[in-house]
């Protein structure tokens, strides 16, 4: 099936390389230090940049390419994931900190630390 | 669709500038900082975990400055935990990147809740808090060269030491009785690795909100861990309101 990335400030890496890929800059109140952050990191990678509406123009994209289908990086971000959801894209966890399992007791940071520090510590 | 081609980075910022006017109300520093992924393996290629476990506290110590690379996923937190691994002694430094895990799974789960008191404030002291930064602090006109110079760094650089981040909180949260909240907006614009996750739940944990007490701290702790270079010229070295002991400072601001 065709497919297209959706990329987001979360995930500026490859997540599927050879697939079209898409990047759009919305107004997020950043300063100009951390956009020319961002362009620097998007320059290092294949990937239109565009700058608008994100559900608009990632269809769009996707449309040009004749794609049924958009990935994009896995992230917490609500916003980010209410847009994921909107568009109908899968999100890719590729690579976490450590493989999932869980959910964990999130109260305090020792308690997770406990359930996860043998797993972190192994290769 | 936006430009890629660029003779040097000074035409890059100069289309940035002209395609964000909006983002120039924050100031018009760019970082030395460079994006992109061969930078950041730079970097990576540099972490010593072992340095980094005995002198991440303080300012001049072996810290990897990786933050805006996995905040922007250029690098996982898979590829920098088993790059730890790898080496001797990377406890600590597993143990650091397992916090930014951690507050994104909090993140994960409350969202913008981030934006939230996530409990009640323990031991406040007086309960006036203001709204708004003050307009001293922002413009790193306090007179006091430790909140200044963080302030002065913050903008130019995008980047503070994560001991700079928890003394700033803490003076702006218990000195200034300034709402968390105000103050985590302007770290969030300001630093490259500014995240709602690491930064709000942070400062949450400064304010007691997300922890089980207040964090504070004292002239001695600040002069050790930044070798005296912030005090050494400081105009305000005869009203210094951290040259207390922490007794002092607890009665004083939590009484
Ligand atoms: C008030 C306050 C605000 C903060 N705001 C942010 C923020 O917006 N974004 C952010 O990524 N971190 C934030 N931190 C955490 C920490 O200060 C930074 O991650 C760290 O200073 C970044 O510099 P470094 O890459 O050289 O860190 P190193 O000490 O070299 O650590 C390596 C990596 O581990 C992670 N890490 C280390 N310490 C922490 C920590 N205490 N909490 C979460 N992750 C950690 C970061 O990803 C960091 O890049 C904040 C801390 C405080 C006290």
């Amino acid at each position: 099936m065709k497919t297209v990335v959706w990329m987001h400030e979360d995930g500026l890496r490859p997540l599927l390389p050879g697939a079209p890929a898409i990047f759009v800059f919305e107004d997020k109140g950043h300063s100009l230090k951390r956009i020319v952050f961002l362009y620097e990191c998007l320059l290092e990678l294949d990937v239109v940049i565009a700058k608008g509406d994100v559900e608009m123009l990632v269809r769009k994209f996707a449309a040009e390419h004749g794609a049924e289908r958009i990935v994009t990086t896995f992230t917490e971000c609500p916003r980010i994931t209410a847009q994921a959801r909107e568009l109908g894209a899968e999100m890719v966890n590729d690579d976490p900190f450590i493989a999932a399992a869980g959910p964990y007791d999130l109260k305090r940071f020792s308690r997770y630390w406990q359930r996860v520090e043998r797993k972190a510590l192994q290769l | 669709m936006m430009r890629r081609e660029f003779g040097s980075r000074e035409e890059m910022v100069g289309y940035l500038k002209a395609e964000f006017p909006e983002a120039l109300v924050h100031g018009e520093a760019v970082s030395e900082t460079r994006g992109g992924r061969r930078a950041a393996r730079a970097l990576f290629d540099r972490v010593n975990p072992d340095r980094y476990a005995r002198s991440r506290n303080f300012l001049s110590g072996a810290v990897t400055r990786l933050g805006p690379y996995l905040r922007h996923g250029v690098l996982t937190m898979g590829e920098v935990r088993r790059g730890a691994l790898g080496q001797p002694n990377p406890e600590k430094l597993v143990q650091e990147y397992a916090w930014r895990d951690y507050w994104r799974r909090v993140y994960g789960q409350i969202g913008e809740g981030v934006w939230e008191d996530r409990e009640e404030p323990k031991r406040q002291g007086r309960v006036a808090q203001q709204r708004e930064l003050p307009a001293e602090v922002a413009a790193a006109e306090t007179g006091l060269a430790c909140m200044d110079g963080f302030v002065a760094e913050l903008k130019a650089t995008g980047y503070l030491h994560n001991h700079a981040r928890m003394w700033f909180a803490a003076y702006v949260i218990h000195w200034r009785r300034v709402r968390w909240q105000a103050a985590a907006q302007f770290f969030l614009t300001h630093l490259l690795d500014g995240d709602p996750a690491s930064n709000n739940l942070s400062f949450q944990w400064v304010a007691s909100t997300f922890g089980s007490k207040p964090y504070i701290f004292n002239r001695e702790n600040l002069e050790k861990y930044t070798a005296g270079e912030y005090c050494r010229g400081c105009g305000r070295n005869q009203d210094c309101p951290f040259g207390k002991s922490y007794e002092a400072i607890d009665q004083e601001l939590f009484r």
